[in-house]
């Protein structure tokens, strides 16, 4: 089990030391697999939990894809809204903290949301309550304060795409 | 406000100003030309494949110099740090330790993303040691951001999950001894085959061959990989040692 585990992040990391170095000379192969093995026997209890998440190819597309509209899409979104309150001159923020819940079940699924939440200007976590289920995010323009009504308009579009990748 | 802006503008008058400054040589002026001579010598000369006599094998002029042309420096100045652990190391013995029944560390977010970047951080310090003769990097530096990986998971976990994962305070004190001894070795290995202390590459004037700088496909600049890699074992685990030892909570003896 450890060994699939070991095995599984030995090859991810190692394509991630070729990429950070730059080279493809033999002693870089050579100490690109030392690195990446090395690394792989301190971090993989810690890292990973199942394998055959990280081998599932569906999951792998929705990583992908998430990841391309939420850097092309989601953000630039959410900058030119945060930019517009920004040089407007009446300064158009209605700031507050609000409750906003989820439904997923792993550790990273909930970072994801919780980290898609903070990445996109104008909202940010700032809290988390696993036994509630609850994330609390500061909102720069509150538009709700039902829990339902917050989770439709912020976190709806993560949450299922964490749940798709990490669940 | 309008103070703010007023304020804002000094202080950007004074660090420009002060820029200005440097650069036109009011506070001194820039390295004097016998100096710039120096800097000239080492770059023609580390890596000179036609020249061999001063070459250190090492395209990267900062570990070519730490390593080859100062060596001696770099391996006093690892000692001290060396000979200050054992220090500090004396003030922790005899302290009892004190364990906390449960330690929850911080929010499952915050956990979470720690795993990730703690694997990154442990790759990105191996590549810093591993190709510092190549590229910017080598061991000291590999090794002090190696250590950045054990200071997160005491932040967002605690210290008995670091120790459970195998992040151990008598680990930590033998690997950094063993680094430190193959650093020695390295050192004297030249000295025993006819040449000088640390000597890298062949020179006309002493009988040592000097260290291979490529070893079959591997191109290893010398004894310069090796060296980083001694010292990358023997910093990170002293920073470690550092984290570890102000982690725990201790209870005196006496009041």
């Amino acid at each position: 089990m450890k060994l699939s585990k070991i095995a599984v992040l030995t090859v991810i990391l190692f394509i991630a030391y070729i990429l950070l170095a730059g080279s493809v000379t033999a002693i870089d192969l050579l100490a690109a697999a030392i690195a990446s093995l090395a690394t792989s026997v301190i971090v993989a209890d810690l890292l990973v939990r199942d394998v055959g998440k990280i081998l599932d190819p569906k999951r792998i597309y929705y990583l992908v894809r998430y990841f391309i509209k939420y850097m092309f899409i989601i953000e630039p979104r959410a900058h030119i809204d945060v930019i517009k309150r920004i040089i407007s001159p009446h300064m158009p923020i209605n700031p507050g903290i609000v409750a906003i819940p989820y439904g997923v079940k792993t550790d990273y699924a909930i970072l994801t949301i919780a980290n898609s939440i903070t990445n996109t200007p104008g909202t940010v976590t700032v809290d988390v309550d696993r036994d509630s289920k609850l994330l609390f995010v500061h909102w720069i323009d509150v538009k709700a304060v039902e829990p339902e009504e917050c989770r439709r308009i912020i976190s709806r579009e993560f949450e299922e795409n964490a749940e798709k990748i990490f669940d | 406000m309008e103070k703010l802006l007023i304020y804002t503008l000094l202080l950007t008058l004074f660090v420009g100003g002060i820029v200005v400054a440097v650069s036109f040589n009011v506070f001194g002026g820039s390295p004097s030309g016998i100096i710039r001579s120096l800097a000239l010598f080492y770059l023609e000369n580390m890596y000179n494949v036609y020249a061999k006599t001063f070459w250190a094998a090492s395209p990267e002029a900062v570990n070519a110099i730490l390593w080859d042309y100062r060596g001696l420096d770099t391996i006093y100045e690892t000692t001290v740090l060396y000979t200050a652990l054992i220090g500090c190391l004396a003030i922790a013995t005899g302290l009892e330790k004190k364990f906390r029944p449960k330690e929850p560390g911080l929010t499952i977010i915050v956990k979470a993303g720690t795993r990730i970047v703690v694997a990154i951080v442990i790759l990105v310090s191996l590549v810093l040691a591993f190709r510092g003769y190549i590229t910017p990097g080598g061991g000291f530096q590999g090794g002090v951001a190696f250590a950045i990986a054990p200071l997160l998971l005491i932040a967002a976990y605690s210290w008995r999950r670091l120790e459970e994962l195998g992040f151990r305070l008598d680990k930590a004190v033998l690997l950094r001894s063993l680094g430190l001894a193959a650093i020695a070795l390295i050192a004297l290995a030249p000295y025993m085959l006819g040449g000088y202390i640390l000597q890298n590459q062949f020179k006309p004037w002493i009988v040592f061959a000097g260290a291979p700088y490529t070893i079959w496909v591997f191109y290893i600049g010398g004894t310069l990989l090796f060296l980083n890699i001694s010292e990358f074992f023997v910093v990170s685990m002293e920073f470690l040692m550092i984290f570890i030892l102000l982690s725990i909570i201790y209870v005196g003896g006496e009041k």
